[in-house]
């Protein structure tokens, strides 16, 4: 029964929000490397959706082109929520183990990144006019991928409805807390290196003179 | 990327084309200062100048005697030119050519026959419709209505009305419209212009100003909510800047500066007889959008703009007091041409310009310290462009198009020209020209236009094509889906299809 293989399972919990990660669970499917697919071709569309948008509906003022903001909206982003996800689920009784939520997380964005790559496609042959239809796209694949997104919490640790919500808005607090703590260290981390870097300057003028 | 390359390789063309010399007259005037212009990401890029300073008029030159803080200047119908010489309460009237005082004005014969003196005044406005002189007596604390003898014809002092609460009257500008209708700028009143009718009544204010949303504000009002009557008492209060100058055009709308360097909303004004600001939409900032630091004197200059001045054609000029710039837009706000500077030279400014005025394709800026008039004239580039822009705002967009290339000849900056061109090719059904310009112009609401021409254009002589594409992609899908179901019958199902299958039956 339910024998898929890793590439039927991805479609069968895109294509069935209400059970379809509960039967991801129950076979132990999933796999790693397609959930890191998913993401990598998040972080691509999130580029391919600044840069090469239809020239009609955006024309990108970036002079000067850098590619660490996107991996920080999309693959920090994605690792931070897995991280603060699971430090908050640990807590709160959830069965998900970290590679668990980072597989079902990464297959609920799916919907998201799809419609990413269609407004993309889309917006080289329609008119401002018709900006309509991009945008009933982008609304259906975020809402498709917000469902999936708590279904997907909600199976992997086994949540009541109304935990999951609970879980999911301390997670972003987590999130948060990872962020501004992951700031501070770069921060400390760069007093050091500044300080280190001149103790060598002043030590390497004295050995000169 | 690519877009930003092909952008500076149309510059380089263009400066390439200017180069090899084709036989263009290339005319620029060689001002003392740097002559810029704000391109699309709104920094300052250097550009050709519009305008040349070619002389400064004193009072001697005029045969006047010499003037003492010029505190406006005003042309009116028939292209004379009206000097407030405030030090020596007088009214200097200039001929057309700006080479001889014609008159001269200092007594007014009163209504009783005394003689009335000026004390500082700071405004003059001559209607062509009442046929009278308005003159801002701000000494005097009194606005005189006189005719073109002298003879005074109202003498408007502060209004006896409960509207008007200030204790002093200090008529700063002064203009009038059609019906005869008197706006004065009133020192230290934040609620606008005072309105008078036309016997002098006080009607009201005209044209204010509202407190800009800022955080502090909002912060503020919130505070207040809370706090106590005794906290509220030593709280300061959130006040309007006053409105500075102004102007008035043929039709009626009153464009005011409001010289307060943190309220940017409000700096310029278009303003109707009801008083609904027509600017308020405008994503146009006017005067130097950030302010410049200069290291050399340790100063910050920030917009602060002390006069406006609509010419006969609806062009804007607003002089900045503070770096001593004249910014021209045109009447949707587009910024044509920046000129002017704070120096000694000639073309240059000292702390104090005042006004500023016009006479055709001439700009007069009056200066209080220098106490000179300095003329602008228009260069060739100046006379290129406002050409390209007159027929451009008209609507004869191809009949602008030889203009607007002669503009991107001689500056491959000016981005209104890359607009220009673009909706240019765009009525002569030119699409692919059309998305091109518009892409270096960066103009995404003109690439739309373009574009979707060039895309019926393109449907219109592919539709074979297409249409045989789609009957060959559905063709190709119904043959995968009878190939697969084929192939899935020798295979055991699994699950999922069985329950759906059992759903269907």
């Amino acid at each position: 029964m339910m024998d898929l293989t890793q590439k039927q399972w991805v479609k069968h919990t895109v294509f069935h929000p209400f059970e379809g990660f509960e039967d991801l669970r129950w076979k132990k499917g999933g796999s790693v490397l397609f959930a890191s697919i998913v993401i990598v071709l998040w972080f691509i569309g999130a580029i391919l959706y600044d840069n090469f948008y239809g020239q009609q509906f955006m024309m990108s003022s970036v002079r000067l082109f850098s590619i660490v903001p996107y991996i920080v909206q999309t693959i920090v982003l994605f690792l931070t929520w897995v991280v603060g996800n699971w430090s908050i689920c640990t807590l709160l009784e959830g069965e998900g183990t970290m590679k668990k939520i980072y597989i079902y997380s990464a297959y609920a964005l799916i919907p998201y990144v799809v419609q990413l790559y269609i407004q993309v496609i889309l917006s080289h042959f329609l008119t401002r006019d018709e900006a309509i239809f991009i945008t009933t796209v982008s609304v259906i694949g975020t809402v498709w991928s917000v469902v999936l997104m708590f279904m997907a919490i909600k199976a992997v640790h086994q949540y009541s409805v109304s935990k999951t919500l609970f879980a999911m808005i301390l997670t972003v607090v987590a999130m948060l807390l990872i962020l501004i703590l992951l700031v501070l260290l770069v921060a400390l981390f760069q007093q050091v290196y500044v300080f280190a870097t001149s103790v060598y300057t002043e030590i390497s003028y004295r050995m000169k003179v | 990327m690519q877009k930003k390359f092909k952008a500076i390789a149309s510059v380089m063309c263009s400066c390439a084309l200017l180069m090899t010399g084709t036989v263009l007259p290339v005319v620029s005037a060689e001002e003392h200062y740097n002559v810029y212009n704000y391109d699309r990401w709104t920094e300052a890029t250097p550009s050709q100048a519009g305008y040349e300073a070619v002389r400064a008029v004193r009072g001697t030159d005029l045969g006047c005697g010499e003037m003492d803080v010029i505190q406006d200047i005003f042309r009116d119908s028939e292209n004379q030119f009206y000097v407030v010489d405030s030090g020596n309460g007088r009214i200097v009237v200039v001929d057309e050519t700006f080479t001889k005082a014609v008159k001269e004005y200092s007594e007014f014969k009163d209504e009783d026959g005394s003689t009335l003196t000026l004390s500082s005044p700071e405004g003059v406005f001559v209607s062509e419709d009442t046929g009278y002189m308005y003159i801002a007596d701000t000494g005097n604390s009194r606005l005189l209505v006189t005719d073109m003898d002298g003879n005074v014809v109202k003498n408007i002092t502060r209004p006896d009305s409960t509207l008007y609460e200030n204790e002093t009257f200090k008529p700063q500008k002064v203009v009038v419209d059609k019906a005869g209708n008197i706006y004065s700028v009133l020192n230290n009143i934040t609620n606008g212009a005072a309105f008078f009718n036309s016997d002098g009544e006080f009607q009201g204010y005209y044209g204010a100003n509202a407190v800009e949303a800022t955080a502090e504000v909002v912060a503020g009002y919130f505070w207040n909510l809370i706090a106590t009557d005794e906290m509220r008492a030593n709280s300061s209060r959130n006040v309007a800047a006053g409105i500075t100058n102004f102007d008035i055009d043929d039709e009626g709308f009153v464009f005011t500066v409001t010289q307060s360097s943190s309220s940017e909303s409000d700096r310029v004004k278009k303003v109707n007889p009801s008083g609904v600001n027509l600017f308020s939409g405008l994503e146009a900032t006017f005067g130097d959008i950030a302010s410049m630091y200069d290291a050399a004197t340790n100063q910050t200059f920030s917009t602060k703009l002390v006069d406006i001045d609509v010419d006969d054609i609806g062009r804007l000029n607003c002089l900045d007091m503070e770096t001593g710039r004249v910014f021209q837009y045109d009447e949707d706000g587009n910024l044509l041409f920046i000129m002017g500077t704070r120096s000694d030279q000639l073309g240059g400014f000292s702390l104090q310009p005042t006004a500023v005025e016009t006479l055709g394709s001439n700009i007069y800026v009056t200066d209080g310290l220098k106490d000179t008039i300095t003329i602008f004239e228009e260069t060739d580039f100046g006379e290129i462009v406002h050409e390209a822009v007159g027929l451009y705002n008209d609507g004869y967009y191809e009949e602008a198009l030889e203009p607007w290339y002669e503009v991107l000849r001689r500056d491959g900056n000016y981005r209104a020209a890359y607009v220009g061109i673009s909706s240019a090719l765009l009525n002569k059904g030119d699409y692919e020209g059309a998305m091109k310009y518009a892409e270096l112009a960066e103009s995404s609401i003109q690439y739309n236009k373009a574009f979707e021409g060039y895309r019926s254009e393109w449907l219109d002589s592919h539709f074979t094509l297409v249409a045989a594409v789609v009957v060959i992609l559905i063709v190709l899908y119904i043959v995968y889906r009878h190939y697969k179901k084929k192939n899935q019958k020798k295979q055991p199902k699994n699950l999922v299809e069985m329950l759906h299958e059992g759903e269907e039956e």
